[in-house]
């Protein structure tokens, strides 16, 4: 590989990583604080896309107040599905899982119907240019995700570190018996979780939404990737995720370009096995008593 | 066990709003319109006005996904064929030995699975005795083509590497493919300058998805580029569970090419190459079958695929090259009307090329079943006679222009449309592609012929090499 | 002892509609179109799937490999016909024997793993086989797969590439399928795998090998896994990676979750209800999976257990209602 290609290969590793990070921490906390899985988080990601879509593109918003507002739709939706799907299922991870699966249906038919299913919707970059470095060039809209993907990231550590709500929200996640006898409200801490973890989807989604192709079934393309990053960095560990985020970030990219896709696609997976063989909780996960 | 009410009411509130999903309204007008009056022209034989006994119903199916991932590349197809059946039907139906026939057009969704499409072709014909699929081709064509062969049922695929002498009822044409994308590196070399002025032979790379009509197309068109004298740098196929294409674009330009070729690139992926090749820096010539410059131009500005060529060979059905007086200028009125922004069905999309592709060998079936029909007075002819029938004629009228029968070179059996090679290049003033040529393939395969076949066969893509 | 008098039970409440549902089957071709008969023929390998998958479900955990297996059956029964020449009627059994074989090589070093890691490692290694099918062109056929895969041969003058002869061989298999796990089910065996996955720590303590028990289920499940993979392949004559990616397993998972796993039956009311729904409400076009979705959300919501615990809630009313009490507890 010529030095020029290998800059611009990390270049891509790094911006990967933090799209990959951005992803999961949401879906991170959603997993650490309920114990289930919010399949529809690629589809929030989706939704607050279209949102920044609607709003900058068709209404001519101005793009970082459509991102607000695609948090807040993030936010909005997280909360709605922690009431009207996860509270009702009472911790039945399967059954989580699989209606969760039922609003990925839902919410491709909505988005499809109302803004149309041929090709994807295209969303202007706001700042339409590159930033060279090295001989590397990055998209300046994907440069602005390394900042943003580290404020969140440290963001949150520090809520669940010195807010009280923050440490209710972890003392929920380690234990949620101990934390119900504390007093804490457990309804209202899982839709606090989902309504962050909304709003981390949204805050992704909103923007990247010039990064990728907005189609319906876009978020179905984006929650696998997340998965596997929040499975391999442990349940609920944010810490995990990043550091999975950027393993994977980094394998996807150089494999890619060195040899294929699928390729890279197939090493990933590997790389996932051997971890979760060697340490079944994930990298920085707790083991499950 | 412990359920609040106010979550199962908030799901009852849910289901409730989706139910409200508005519903399609159906079209009101019954009089032909001027528009459309100009779309039947193509028929030779379809005599407006002249009233003829009624035939019964001749079904046709619209098999291809239709909901879910792959919805983008079937559903918009029934807007083209549901336009041309609603004009027809107008004049009361297609005049075939002398009765009007009405059609009417079943749909399945097979989601792009082979075994659903299976399921929805033994559908479409043992429920519906439908006598014309059109579909889009690949896994599913290879699923059903046994079974429609026994029914004699012609399946209009987009992929032309669907054809085979196995397969005597699968047919071919609409997109051009791979004629258009075998133009590609030709047109490239009349804007590169030539290999003497560089001391080198000139550079082809080519990448797109990893599917069963790019793979085929990909090897026809390199076969062109060789047989123009590049040399092949990069040839490789991504998965299409592709986001990042960074990488991808980074591996490419690491090999100097003259000439990236997007190939088949699906529409979504190409803008997000082109926004690659921009940042990243390509000064070359970026060719492709399919541009989507509404959206690409949100990523890039114009100045760069002004500068890049940007050769593609999708037509914009109101390209100013066609005239306002043309099939092309009426049809995207028609179009417009029933489906455009504020029509009564409102897509909520722009028209794309997948809106018109499948008429493009509906149409001409309509042609040879009523030249067939002449020799079967009272009677609706076979698949077998009307493909006969139009492999006869010298010209009839296509979409893209005059058309004839051919494909025994390419794919063994004369299932396909040849007609004429619409190549875009973008153009600044209009800032979008516009047609600059329309190209004659045959006498040009013939001169390049032996060296396109060895590199088809040597990737193992010939007909005759599927096994 | 216990097991045998449940065993009994089940025989009187079962055996009636049984035999009327199997002649009712046997009887459809007589009455029903050509399509119909296809149609039902997928309900046949739908359902081998889904009963197949619950062996693997209740013993161990939520796998999501299932559909690979069924994919691996495949190719493996579709290349041993096409390319070597093997009669169906073996392919199809020596499909199932690799897909088995696959499903034990997955589960194995995952047996330690639990939760989320397991579902995802397990969709992750199953990737991994599918992904290979597309990589390697040469022998799988890559995105192109694999065409010209024949049909069952002529024997004793039925020609089995038939419509109708193919629905009978796939009832029979299915049958036999369903038997087979009907007694296992009701077996020591059975009884060993029920104990496993009501209380594992209690299991292991009287002496059930618990890592041995999880891969023989996983094997068993797999290796119908793959018979279903046969019969598929050998009807559609083709066979690419597509077929047998993550929304298959979506609607695997559908049909399983939505029956119950707490049941015997409940697989197969999952399929019967959540299939027919999905053909029913193809009308509704590109509306459909939301459709569907919702209907999956108000199934799970309201109808926790699944459809089969409703159904079984309902026999369970009527059989007291009709039958003598019985000494055993429930």
């Amino acid at each position: 590989m010529s030095s020029q290609l290998l800059i611009q290969t990390i270049a891509n590793a790094i911006m990967a990583s933090s799209m990959y990070a951005l992803i999961a921490i949401g879906l991170t906390l959603a997993f650490g604080v309920m114990q289930m899985a919010n399949l529809a988080h690629g589809h929030f990601f989706m939704v607050s896309a279209y949102s920044v879509y609607a709003l900058y593109a068709l209404s001519g918003w101005p793009f970082w107040w459509a991102v607000v507002a695609a948090v807040a739709v993030g936010a909005i939706l997280g909360v709605i599905v922690e009431r009207t799907i996860f509270r009702p299922l009472q911790g039945d991870v399967v059954s989580g899982f699989i209606a969760t699966m039922g609003l990925m249906f839902v919410f491709e038919v909505l988005v499809g119907e109302i803004w149309g299913w041929g090709l994807s919707r295209p969303i202007p970059s706001p700042h339409m240019g590159a930033v060279r470095f090295w001989g590397a060039a990055v998209s300046f809209q994907r440069v602005l995700l390394m900042p943003f993907a580290i404020v969140s990231i440290s963001g949150l550590l520090l809520f669940m570190k010195r807010f009280r709500l923050g440490r209710a929200l972890r003392a929920v996640a380690l234990d949620p018996e101990a934390a119900a006898l504390q007093g804490i409200n457990i309804n209202r801490m899982t839709a606090l979780a989902l309504g962050i973890s909304g709003a981390y989807a949204g805050l992704a989604g909103g923007l990247m939404s010039p990064i990728y192709a907005i189609t319906p079934s876009l978020g179905g393309h984006l929650i696998l990737p997340a998965l596997i990053v929040v499975v391999v960095g442990g349940m609920g560990s944010i810490g995990g995720a990043t550091l999975a985020a950027i393993i994977f970030g980094f394998i996807m990219t150089f494999v890619t370009t060195l040899v294929d896709g699928v390729t890279a696609v197939m090493v990933s997976v590997t790389v996932m096995a051997i971890v979760l063989v060697i340490k079944p909780q994930g990298l920085m996960g707790r083991v499950i008593a | 066990m412990r359920k609040t009410r106010f979550g199962k009411l908030s799901t009852w509130i849910l289901f409730a709003m989706v139910l409200a999903l508005p519903s399609i309204a159906f079209s009101a007008s019954d009089k032909l319109t001027q528009d459309e009056a100009v779309i039947l022209s193509h028929l030779p034989d379809q005599q407006i006005g002249k009233t003829y006994p009624k035939g019964k119903e001749i079904n046709v199916g619209f098999l291809a996904a239709l909901s879910g991932p792959d919805a983008g590349w079937g559903l918009p197809g029934v807007t083209g064929n549901s336009i041309w059946i609603e004009a027809v039907n107008k004049t009361g139906g297609l005049l075939v030995g002398g009765k009007r026939y009405p059609l009417k057009m079943y749909k399945f969704d097979d989601e792009a699975n082979a075994s659903k499409a299976l399921q929805g072709a033994r559908q479409l014909v043992l429920q519906h005795d439908v006598k014309f699929i059109s579909a889009i081709g690949g896994d599913p064509a290879n699923a059903t083509a046994p079974f429609l062969t026994k029914h004699k049922v012609i399946y209009a695929s987009l992929v032309p590497t669907d054809m085979q002498p196995s397969r005597p009822y699968v047919v071919a044409g609409g997109d051009v493919t791979p004629q258009c994308n075998m133009f590609n590196p030709l047109m490239a070399k009349m804007i590169l300058p030539s290999e003497k002025e560089l001391g080198r032979p000139l550079r082809y790379a080519l990448t797109t998805q990893d599917d069963i009509m790019s793979r085929q197309v990909g090897a026809w068109e390199i076969g062109a580029a060789v047989s123009q004298g590049y040399d092949i740098v990069y040839e490789k196929f991504f998965s299409t569970d592709t986001t990042d294409f960074a990488p991808i674009v980074s591996a490419v330009l690491a090999t100097n090419p003259d000439v990236i070729s997007l190939c088949e690139a699906w529409p979504e992926y190409q803008t997000l190459m082109w926004e690659q090749l921009y940042l990243q820096g390509f000064e070359g010539v970026v060719a492709q079958n399919y541009a989507d410059w509404e959206t690409n131009l949100t990523k890039i500005p114009p100045e760069f695929p002004a500068a890049r060529g940007a050769i593609d060979s999708f037509p914009l059905m109101d390209d100013p090259w066609w005239g306002e007086n043309s099939w092309q200028a009426s049809f995207t009125r028609i179009w417009n009307k029933q489906y455009g922004p504020g029509a009564p069905e409102d897509v909520h999309r722009r028209m794309t090329g997948i809106d018109w592709d499948h008429v493009v060998w509906f149409i001409p079936w309509c042609i040879g079943a009523q030249v067939a029909g002449k020799d079967t007075p009272g009677e609706w002819p076979s698949n077998d006679a009307i493909l006969a029938a139009l492999r006869k004629m010298p010209s009839f009228a296509t979409i893209l222009g005059p058309g004839h029968m051919s494909g025994q070179e390419m794919f063994g059996i004369q299932n396909m449309i040849e007609q004429p090679v619409p190549m875009n290049m973008f153009d600044l003033k209009a800032n979008d592609k516009r047609i600059i040529a329309h190209m004659n393939f045959e006498p040009w395969f013939e001169a390049i012929k032996p060296v396109v076949l060895k590199e088809v066969k040597k990737r193992g893509q010939h007909w005759t090499q599927r096994k | 002892m216990l097991s045998h008098n449940k065993e009994q039970n089940k025989i009187w409440t079962l055996t009636a509609p049984i035999s009327i549902g199997i002649i009712g089957l046997c009887l459809i071709p007589f009455f029903a179109g050509p399509y119909l008969i296809e149609v039902v023929m997928m309900y046949f390998i739908y359902i081998i799937l889904a009963q197949s998958y619950r062996l693997t479900v209740t013993i161990h955990d939520w796998q999501l490999y299932h559909i690979v297996m069924y994919g691996v059956g495949a190719y493996a029964s579709g290349m041993l016909a096409k390319n070597f020449g093997v009669p169906v009627f073996l392919a199809i059994p020596l499909g199932g024997v690799m897909a088995g074989i696959m499903g034990v090589a997955i589960t194995l070093p995952l047996l330690r793993t639990k939760g989320w890691g397991f579902y995802i490692a397990t969709y992750g290694l199953a990737e991994l086989v599918r992904l290979s099918w597309l990589k390697f062109r040469n022998p799988f056929g890559g995105s192109t797969g694999i065409i010209n895969i024949p049909w069952p041969s002529v024997i004793f003058g039925i020609d089995f590439s038939e419509g109708i002869p193919y629905y009978y061989f796939s009832l029979v298999i299915m049958l036999l399928v369903m038997y087979c796990l009907y007694r296992i089910e009701y077996s020591q065996l059975g009884d060993s795998f029920k104990a496993i996955s009501m209380d594992p720590d209690l299991a292991a303590s009287t002496g059930i090998n618990i890592p041995r028990h999880r891969l023989m289920a996983c094997a068993i499940g797999s290796f119908f896994a793959g018979i279903a993979g046969g019969l598929l392949v050998h009807r559609l004559g083709a066979v690419d990676p597509k077929l047998f990616n993550i929304v298959t397993m979506m609607y695997l998972l559908i049909w399983v979750v939505v029956g119950g796993t707490g049941t015997f039956w409940g697989p197969v009311i999952g399929v019967v209800v959540m299939h027919t729904l999905f053909e029913l409400s193809r009308p509704l076009i590109e509306i459909r999976p939301a459709f569907f979705g919702l209907t999956m959300i108000l199934v799970l919501i309201f109808l926790p257990g699944g459809l089969g615990n409703l159904v079984s809630k309902v026999v369970d009313k009527f059989k007291r209602l009709s039958i003598p009490p019985v000494t055993e507890t429930d």
